[in-house]
């Protein structure tokens, strides 16, 4: 018999993910994973912490999954029951949600509604808690600032849009059901694990080729836009510390530097 | 201006820019050390592409984590320069292992 606390990640591919799930892992933690099936390896960003399941002592697990696909997340809820769940997946790009508009939504959106459902179906409303990756896009065009928790929200993208549809039915969860189900308002937050297409990766990694002489220059639209740029492994402790509270509460998470 | 630009700082480049909107370029404006081999004072490393502008876009963002430091007693504690300066340098070791294999003829 172990006592070791059981968290699920989805999105443990990610940036986010693979920060989260070291963190939880050196807290003694074990540690689930859900990965899309792609015909090429997605796994990179985790490759360093996962060990062949037929070890001994292995803390980390993947399964096989999608936010949109209902049957499979309840049973791999139902299979692991989690004390706390991450929910990091998403199509987290904000200019490809204009191109792919009706399937962000169905990830971001609907995918967040599926997981707090299946904590209810299942009947694990008083035993799994719930982090919610919410963003500062909520805010897009900005009311206020700085923002905060009580900032009204103005979504400028689909991503954005279904982010918000995500943020309130995760709200709505912990009012109607009293799950333990907080989300996490996370202003820009980068790392070398960033995703290629990200403007600050996009900025790092091209300058680093234009200077050793492997592209020649650098090509972006609005360069004007200003952000609060944090580290996700700063952010990702905060992910951790708001399930361990005595009650549930949403936060914004920034540095408080424009730049 | 983008702060993302100061990763260039890291790699012993400075940046200047001129012109503005879709015409706004950046020009290397000095270079120090061995990081930047392939560049030259002059040369345009920057320029705008209309393609990549959004339909709507966010223009500014800014935080303030006072309700998670005053309950949590959480804070940021990594800035944004040493965050530029760590994604820079490990592309930088990318770039420098594709060189290699480049050398070698293997195709990137």
């Amino acid at each position: 018999m172990t006592n070791k606390k059981v968290a699920l990640i989805t999105g443990i591919t990610g940036q986010d993910g693979s920060y989260l799930a070291e963190f939880l892992l050196e807290k003694g933690y074990e540690v689930h994973g859900i990965k899309r099936r792609a015909s090429s390896f997605n796994t990179q960003r985790i490759d360093h912490i996962y060990k062949d399941p037929h070890n001994k002592n292995v803390n980390l697990f993947l399964h096989y999954g999608d936010l949109t696909d209902s049957s499979n997340l309840t049973r791999i809820l139902k299979e692991i029951e989690p004390d706390e769940v991450y929910n990091l997946a998403a199509q987290s790009h904000v200019a490809v949600s204009f191109e792919s508009p009706e399937y962000t939504a169905d990830v971001v959106a609907n995918g967040t509604l599926r997981l707090l459902e299946a904590i209810r179906f299942l009947g694990l409303e008083k035993k799994t808690r719930f982090y919610q990756a919410s963003t500062s896009e909520l805010f897009g065009k900005v009311q206020e600032s700085p923002q905060t928790e009580t900032t009204p929200f103005h979504p400028r993208s689909p991503y954005a849009v279904a982010k918000m549809y995500a943020y309130w039915i995760t709200i709505n969860y912990r009012e109607s059901y009293g799950i333990y189900a907080c989300n996490g308002i996370l202003f820009n937050h980068e790392s070398p694990r960033r995703g290629e297409t990200f403007v600050t990766r996009k900025i790092t990694r091209g300058l680093a080729s234009i200077a050793q002489g492997l592209e020649k220059c650098l090509y972006l639209g609005n360069i004007n836009a200003l952000r609060d740029w944090g580290h996700a492994k700063d952010y990702v402790r905060m992910q951790w510390m708001m399930l361990q509270q005595d009650k549930p509460d949403d936060f914004c998470i920034a540095t408080g530097g424009l730049h | 201006m983008h702060s993302y630009w100061r990763s260039a700082l890291e790699l012993g480049i400075t940046i200047c820019f001129e012109g503005e909107g879709l015409d706004e370029i950046g020009i290397v404006e000095s270079i120090k050390g061995n990081d930047a081999p392939a560049l030259k004072v002059g040369d345009v490393i920057f320029r705008v592409e209309k393609q990549y502008f959004r339909p709507a876009e966010v223009e500014a963002l800014l935080g303030s984590s006072k309700k998670a430091e005053d309950e949590l007693g959480w804070s940021a504690e990594i800035t944004v320069q040493e965050i530029c300066a760590e994604m820079v340098r490990e592309d930088l070791k990318d770039v420098k292992r594709n060189l290699l294999l480049k050398k070698y003829d293997h195709e990137l």
